[in-house]
């Protein structure tokens, strides 16, 4: 390094040198920066922009009262115009933009910033690698301003997104301060390789993971847009297939500093959280079980007046562990300054965030001075800066990032699960009649039950809850997210007009990430508790070595940082000849990714290189044509494997700029319809693979132990997967055809989308192991096979999005949104043996449906048992009956049925009312979704596995018959247990609908803050997941966008962490 | 030309980040092949992973392969749950072992959640490894000795789980020395019965030949370092339980009467034929006569030597084990809660009435002096060290040699009878009693996968199918003389004089039932004797029977143990078993045979 020179073979030194240079470079032009004096001139300069900055082309400029003094702005919004009358005010005017009178006063260079006019046809739209106006925008594009995301007091970006944009589908399965993001997909689903659907997430043209997505203070998000279709996705080639989510940040505008605050309180509960039976109801129904077992009832009379009478509570406990343990509300705060402003030469937005999201959990740890609750704790903060260097050189200078801390307490669940909520669904766990929560003197209670719990056995012999929320400790988790970009954009004017040359250089830090996390953990052990003896009335220790509370033992594991270094180099076109606009942009774009990894891809850099380009053209933004396309490669393919082509083409055609369009039919004022064809591709193939083409050979040690007399501990060495060199890509054509219309005066705006996609090219593995469900090579093989190109999926839908908005009266605006997305997949091939019975097979069925009995109804008697089709294992009346499909009399594995609904909704659907009268608003918005299922097991609906809820109490009887909601009560595990035999019975559709967000609002006049020294006030409330409407609690008491499992087809097992419903109180002030 | 330099310093500096060579090459240091195979070390660790099963990261799974592994399926389970000699502690309907018992295991289910794999799955793998590791033997580095040991230890490796598939399945695809590649396609048809048995009794006498013997002095034997490794004795023993297995009512001649006539040679041999008894005899008696092994006797202590023969490191019965360094692998599982175990794995009532009396006599014979109401005392001493029951001793964890009470009533611990869950008995057979799972530090201590008392029952009961009924006596008189069984007047050891073979036959299964209990024999004993049906379809016998000890009254000293009285009630556990005919076999899984159409399903599935 020290003479200079890279040394190109070592990437980290590569790295250092290019960073060390560019930023030498960088901080070399701050300090030329010079600030030119006034003086009062008639030649005045200036620069038309939109909201977000963008400069505005063709903007009229007159002075007023000068009809004829006028110019326009030129390819980067700029004019010069010389001023003439005494009125020192010009008026801007464009096509979609409000007009504006802008008082110019002794200013000599102004910026003149135009707010879009209503109708979303108007807006400017973010996309890959740059922005479009609607109006000639050719692709499938839906967007989210930041402001409508600030309404949302949720913690986690994604979670506000469900039914506002079309397409974006998504399943928050959890509520766990820290972990509460949503899963998420853009057009659904099209391929049944896990891991491999989740969409690109570019944040300011660099490229996010879904965790630090979910970090992002909404507070720093100018706009969120997604991509939909082949023309706005192609430009991300290989991995564009399941769509781009694209953000940009806040930055900076002309204006004094401004300062801005906001600060807010919520109350968070949960969605839904089972309500269990009493001691005396779940005690009866246990006694129910015995009897349908032929076994003596467990509770004597004497016990179940215990528990029905709470005469002893010592002896006969009955506890409510739901207002034992949780709180009625957990609180969450959430604050934001920032400061933004600028000049012509710097623009500056600088933000800093707090957000504390506490947990459900009532306090016990405090005693032993500690906090184990479950908490998130997040700092975030953002500086961007845009600097102009020149005339003709813009700087931008990005750092951002965020700290963040999340606690979780360690419970010492059965089962390993350390999760409070699977112990509380849990009846071998925490029955009502679990034990006392404390003895008579003040110690941890427990009882002869859980010490041998029924049919539990020593697994759920674990101590007083209350005990292990006291000393067991917790764990830490910190994360820390550094980011650093810079761009510099180099307006090529003096060689043709409208070039310029952009170059970015990011690096970003994440250490601590959740796949490899940095955590600090503080571990309690044993603590004493004594249980009652009820023969000889004394209370015995529950485990007789354990004599104190040990101590907290400190132990922390340390993360790993992800390294990403991004560097893009842009040439952009942009020119209009009279009615000819013409667009460009050619990109190389290479991305490094160092993590840890197996052993042998410890920290190997994952690197992807990209060379884009876009040619658009439009006449008169009448007719539009664009073509998109990326050569790509990527590491993890063979060489003459690694790069392939992602073309695609799209054209409008804006009918309502016709003249015989415009001049008959008035009350629709933009009529566009669109189309666009393309390819693109993805290679992810989850965390399986790092390199598909490469054989491994793995080693470990201590693995045998030879030796005599004493055991030499030895090394091991296997074969791994095989390895396949001619592997690529998968591979997705994407067709969209579309129209935009506004109407009436543009306050009705209606797109509606058709896309279909055919993914082809499918990583399989076809021995089956990534999944089991697919493959068709024999276990005989003796190993794994590498993954192939084989499996097609379709998927296609339609998006209908309408905006509508109007005023009444001078003050009062209203507006109403709706969305509605469908999107169904289909299997079309995959790699599948070719079963006996063609309702086995998953192909022809969409993604992770499952394959599961079909439920008929309740065996009635032994007559009815004797004349059915039965399974190998003896069937008694009120178990679950189900179809004999393959026709043989008994019920086995050839009778399961790949049948219902996925576990993701095929479905989702919005909708949002809002009204603005002076300082008031108010808005409310529903979200749906439909078609989907959820399947419950084990400690989620299980009688006796999950704690009994009123369904149970309904559990068959010969007098219930078929009106029975719950197989016969027993301990047996047999035909109606969901774990061994899932069927239709357990599988329930969770559609639901959800008021989402609801939001109050007033900003203060302007007259009372005034005396105040600040510039608005504004007081409002906001609330998240408010009331949820379901089919899922025909059986369940679930959320019903519970986790289902890992490929979506295992089922929910327990209760976990619910959805927060949350209330949010708020101030904003700006100085 | 001021724009013009820096325009062009800028590109510099971007195009030097994206100018590298080979920025999309392979940067892995990983080993491959070729790596591998041309360094003699790494060879030999690619043995070892046979050896160790290729469960690379996960101890609680090193050595599954073998099948004997207590936590054969996810961290709790194996066969022996699935039998009369143990009830598990868990009960999802998934679950291999309890699929098993209920006869819910199917061609289309198989063990779906946790995967039944190691039926099928794993000794493929294995066997993959082996020819893979035979195919490159030639082109390493080694010596020829150190190759030509190599290919004796895989042979002898690839048999044994060649041999895993053989008693689940009967005859099964052979894929010889094949290791296939990406390209290949398969389809291979189910070998014959007979032709399999040939094909890995061959393999096993190749591999003999190529082995060191047992014991034999570096360098002509293993290095001490080694000891553990498959030797000569090894293939030989492993010969002996091949023919035992071949010779058995299951295959030999009695194929399962659904069988079609295509079925029939892949399950069994066609027709019956006692000289196979007389070769498993035969293959038994080379073991024994070869004088490689020996019984590990210690009666300071009655039996004590049977007992601590599993403790023992280094052990002259031992002809096939996993050596595993110092551990707990028995006790985590086995011991009961007191004692910090898991217990997945307790004992019955059935096992325990197999047991004879100290006098060597069955419980039920009036003579033997049993007495029901105190059913544990004066006992074959085999059955305190296999079983721990209501009132055995063993350490507790504040190390103490202290009772364990299995009673109910007062004082009652959680060790205590609980319809459903504890069966009155703990497992003690091949656990410490001087550690518990929470206090001291366990032995290295070998799991048995094939030990010197197998052969003489091998030999035993082949020579007795033979109608020399007699000549298994010595070999009887060895095992039980060993267990700290009173000889007697006769030197019969309680063995009824001149039995004829049919009471013959029902005393080596019940002895064979009890020396070898929780070895991972019963699931395959009962099956291939054809007598899972009768032990699990005679009604109430579909339940395994547990032990209720009730404590009466609380007069005594629960720390003495002196003045207790209690009352002894056997009943049925609730969870039936099913057995059904085609059982005898398991099914390919359906998958399979959907992808391998050349291969026929076993009969009745």
């Amino acid at each position: 390094m020290k003479d200079g020179n890279c040394d190109f073979k070592n990437p980290f030194s590569l790295k250092a040198y290019t960073m060390k240079k560019f930023f030498f470079f960088l901080f070399a032009i701050l300090f030329v920066i010079s600030i030119s004096s006034f003086a009062q001139s008639n030649k005045v300069t200036g620069v038309v922009s939109d909201s977000s900055g963008g400069a505005i082309v063709g903007a009229s400029v007159v002075e007023k009262g000068l009809p004829s003094n006028g110019t326009s702005t030129n390819a980067s919004g700029r004019f010069t115009i010389t001023l003439k009358g005494a009125s020192r005010t010009l008026l801007v005017t464009n096509i979609s933009f409000e007009p504006r009178e802008f008082h110019v006063g002794n200013a000599t260079n102004v910026q003149i910033v135009l707010k879009s006019s209503s109708g979303s046809l108007a807006d400017v739209v973010v996309i890959g690698y740059g922005r479009q106006k609607k109006i000639t925008l050719t692709g499938a594009v839906s967007s989210v301003s930041g402001v409508e995301l600030r309404e949302n007091p949720t913690a986690s970006v994604q979670n506000t997104l469900a039914g506002r944009l079309p397409g974006f589908f998504s399943q928050q399965t959890s509520g766990r301060p820290g972990a509460d993001g949503a899963t998420f997909y853009i057009r659904g689903i099209s391929s049944y390789n896990t891991g491999s659907s989740s969409p690109l997430i570019i944040v300011d043209d660099i490229e996010y993971s879904y965790d630090q997505f979910s970090r992002i203070d909404p507070n720093e998000i100018e706009t969120l847009s997604i991509l939909k279709d082949a023309s706005t996705t192609a430009v991300y080639g290989v991995r564009g297939a399941n769509g781009v989510v694209v953000v940009t940040t806040r930055r900076g505008k002309i204006s004094a500093p401004q300062i801005s605050f906001r600060g807010e309180m919520s109350l968070q509960q949960p969605t839904i959280m089972p309500h269990f039976l009493n001691a005396y109801e779940t005690a009866l129904l246990y006694n129910v079980a015995r009897k349908n077992d032929n076994q003596t009832p467990y509770f004597s009379d004497k016990d179940l007046a215990g528990y029905r009478d709470h005469t002893d509570p010592y002896r006969y406990p009955d506890i409510n562990w739901r207002e034992v343990l949780f709180k009625n509300f957990s609180k969450q705060y959430r604050g934001n300054f920032d400061i933004t402003g600028g000049t012509e030469k710097v623009k500056y937005f600088i933000s800093a965030g707090y957000l504390f999201q506490d947990g459900m959990v009532k306090d016990f740890s405090s005693r032993a001075g500690i906090n184990n609750n479950y908490y998130n704790q997040r700092y975030n903060y953002r500086s961007n800066l845009d600097m102009k260097v020149t005339q003709t050189t813009d700087l931008r200078l990005d750092l951002y990032g965020n700290i963040s801390q999340i606690n979780v307490p360690q419970i010492g669940s059965p089962n390993g699960w350390n999760d409070l909520f699977a112990d509380y669904s849990s009846f071998l766990t925490l029955a009502p009649f679990a034990y006392p929560i404390y003895n008579p003197d003040g110690s941890f209670g427990y009882s002869k039950w859980q010490l041998s719990p029924g049919t539990g056995g020593s697994v759920y012999d674990v101590n007083n809850v209350v005990g292990r929320l006291t000393y067991l400790g917790y764990t830490r988790t910190f994360e820390n997210n550094m980011n650093l970009a810079g761009t510099v954009n180099q307006r090529l004017d003096f060689i043709t007009r409208g070039l310029s040359l952009k170059g970015t250089l990011s690096y970003a830090s994440s250490y601590g990430d959740p796949g490899n996390a940095n955590t600090v953990s503080m571990s309690g052990s044993e603590f004493p508790s004594f249980y009652l003896d009820t023969t000889t009335n004394t209370y015995l220790p529950r485990s007789t070595n354990v004599y104190r509370v040990r101590r907290l033992i400190r132990s922390s594991s340390n993360g790993s940082t992800i390294r990403n270094l991004t560097t893009q180099l842009f040439l952009n076109y942009d020119r209009t000849f009279g009615s000819h606009h013409f667009y460009g942009l050619a990109l190389v774009s290479q991305s490094s990714v160092t993590k840890t990894g197996s052993s042998a891809y410890n920290f190997i850099p994952n690197n992807f290189r990209g060379f884009t380009g876009r040619l658009g053209y439009d006449y008169r933004q009448k007719y539009l044509i664009e073509f998109n396309g990326a050569y790509n490669g990527s590491d993890r393919f063979s060489k003459g494997h690694r790069y392939g082509f992602f073309p695609a083409g799209s054209a409008g055609w804006n009918i309502s700029e016709e003249p015989f369009f415009k001049n008959n039919i008035a009350f629709i004022n933009r009529f566009k319809i669109r189309g666009s064809y393309g390819l693109v591709g993805n290679d992810k193939l989850g965390s399986n693979f790092t390199y598909y083409y490469q054989q491994i050979y793995n080693s470990g040690g201590n693995q045998v132990f030879f030796g005599n007399p004493n055991p030499n501990a030895a090394s091991a060495t296997w074969e791994g997967g095989l390895g396949n060199p001619d592997v690529s890509w998968e591979k997705e054509k994407k067709a969209d055809v579309a129209i935009d219309m506004s109407l009436f005066k543009n306050k009705l705006s209606v797109t509606v989308d058709y896309f279909k996609n055919n993914r082809y090219d499918i990583l399989t593995d076809r021995s089956g192991r990534i999944d089991s469900r697919f493959g068709s090579v024999s276990a005989v093989f003796g190993q794994t096979l590498p993954p192939v190109n084989l499996g097609k999926v379709s998927n296609r839908g339609i998006e209908v999005e309408l905006n509508y908005s109007n005023k009444i009266g001078k003050d009062l605006n209203y507006a109403v949104k709706g969305t509605y997305s469908y999107a169904k997949n289909e299997i079309l091939f995959a790699d599948e043996p070719s079963y006996q019975y063609g309702y086995q097979a998953f192909t022809g069925n969409s993604i992770n449906m499952q394959r599961v009995y079909t439920w008929i109804g309740f065996y009635r008697d032994s007559a009815d048992i004797a004349k059915s089709a039965k399974p190998a294992q003896a069937v008694r009346p009120g178990d679950l009956k189900y179809a004999d499909l393959n026709g043989d009399g008994i019920i086995d594995g050839y009778d399961q049925k790949v049948q219902g609904y996925p576990n993701v909704p095929n479905t989702t659907a919005g909708l949002q009312l809002s009204v603005r009268y002076k300082g008031f608003n108010i808005g409310i918005f529903f979200q749906g979704a439909m078609n989907f299922n959820v399947r419950g097991l084990a400690e989620s609906i299980l009688a006796f596995g999950s704690n009994l809820t009123s369904v149970h109490q309904q559990a068959w009887t010969p007098e219930l018959g078929d009106n029975a909601k719950f197989p016969l009560l027993t301990f047996l595990p047999g035909i109606s247990d969901p774990r061994g035999t899932p069927s239709t019975f357990w599988l329930i559709r969770g559609d639901y609908i959800r008021l989402k967000t609801a939001e109050i609002g007033y900003t203060l006049p302007a007259s009372w803050v005034r005396p105040l020294k600040v510039k608005s006030i504004r007081i409002y409330s906001n609330g998240y997941n408010l009331f949820t409407w379901t089919k899922l609690n025909k059986l369940y008491q679930l959320d019903p966008e519970i986790n289902q499992g890992s490929s979506g087809t295992s089922g929910t097992d327990r209760v976990n962490y619910p959805p927060q419903r949350t209330i949010n109180f708020g101030l904003s002030i700006t100085f | 030309m001021k724009n013009l330099i820096k325009i062009l310093s800028i590109c510099a500096v971007f195009a030097s980040c994206t100018k590298s060579s080979g920025f999309l090459e392979n940067k892995t240091n990983a080993l491959d092949e070729t790596q591998v195979f041309s360094d003699s070390l790494r060879t030999i660790q690619f043995l070892n992973g046979i050896y160790a099963e290729g469960t690379y990261g996960n101890t609680d799974y090193a050595g599954i392969g073998y099948s004997f592994n207590k936590r054969r399926w996810e961290t709790h389970g194996n066969t022996e749950q699935s039998t009369d000699d143990a009830e598990y502690s868990l009960s999802a309907t998934t679950r291999p072992s309890v699929m098993l018992y209920q006869g819910t295991f199917s061609a289309s289910n198989y063990g779906q959640n946790p995967p039944a794999t190691d039926f099928w799955a794993i000794p493929y793998r294995n066997i993959r490894r082996c020819n893979l590791l035979l195919s490159k033997l030639s082109g390493t580095p080694l010596s020829q000795y150190m190759q030509s040991r190599i290919k004796g230890e895989t042979r002898c490796l690839r048999a044994w789980y060649y041999m895993e598939l053989l008693i689940v399945y009967g005859g099964v695809p052979n894929v010889g020395n094949n290791v296939y590649g990406i390209d290949d396609i398969l389809n291979i048809p189910r070998q014959n019965f007979a032709d399999l048995v040939t094909y890995l009794s061959n393999e096993l006498d190749t591999a003999a030949q190529l082995l060191p013997v047992p014991n034999a002095p570096f360098p002509a034997g293993y290095d001490n370092l080694d000891y553990g490794r498959v030797t000569k004795g090894t293939c030989m023993g492993l010969k002996s339980r091949l023919l035992l297995y071949a010779a058995s009512p299951l295959f030999n001649g009695e194929a399962i009467p659904a069988a079609t006539a295509e079925q029939v040679p892949l399950v069994s041999y066609p027709a019956y034929s006692v000289s196979r008894w007389q070769a498993a005899a035969d293959a038994a008696l080379a073991v024994i006569n070869s004088g490689y092994y020996s019984l590990y006797v210690n009666n300071t202590q009655p039996g004590l030597g049977f007992y601590q023969g599993f403790l023992t490191r280094v052990n002259p019965e031992m002809i096939f084990g996993v050596y595993r360094p110092v551990n707990k692998d028995f006790e985590s599982y086995y011991l009961p809660g007191t004692r910090g175990g898991s217990n997945y794995s307790r004992a019955t009532q059935n096992i325990a009435e197999a047991f004879p009396m100290k006098n060597g006599k069955a419980i039920t014979d009036p003579t033997s002096g049993f007495d029901p109401n105190n059913p544990f005392v004066n006992r074959d001493p085999r059955f305190r060290y296999t079983i721990i029951y209501n009132g055995s001793k063993y350490l507790n964890n504040s190390s103490v040699q202290d009772f364990v009470w299995t009673f109910t009533g007062t004082g009652q611990t959680s060790d205590a009878y609980s319809a459903g869950a504890n069966t009155g008995y703990y497992v003690r057979k091949m656990c410490d009693s001087t550690i518990t799972n929470s206090v001291g530090t366990g032995p290295s201590r070998t799991w048995p996968l094939m030990r010197y008392a197998e052969i003489l029952l091998n030999y035993a009961e082949a020579i007795n199918e033979t109608g020399q009924t007699s000549l298994a006596y010595p070999k009887l008189v060895e095992l039980r003389a060993r267990a700290g069984i009173d000889p007697g007047v006769d030197n019969l050891y309680g063995m009824k004089a001149n039995m004829t073979q049919v009471e013959m036959r029902a005393f080596i299964q019940n002895e064979r039932h009890i020396e070898l209990a929780y070895e991972d024999h019963r699931w395959n004993d009962i099956r291939r004797w054809k007598i899972a049906m009768t032990l699990y379809n005679g009604g109430s016998s579909g339940y395994n029977r547990v032990m209720h000890v009730t404590r009466i009254g609380t007069a005594g000293s629960l720390t003495t143990g002196i003045g207790l009285t209690f009352t002894y009630t056997i009943e049925n556990t609730i969870r039936l078993h099913v057995f059904r005919p085609e059982m005898y076999l398991l099914p390919i899984q359906d998958a399979e045979i959907r992808k391998m159409p050349a291969m026929i399903q076993n009969p009745g599935w």
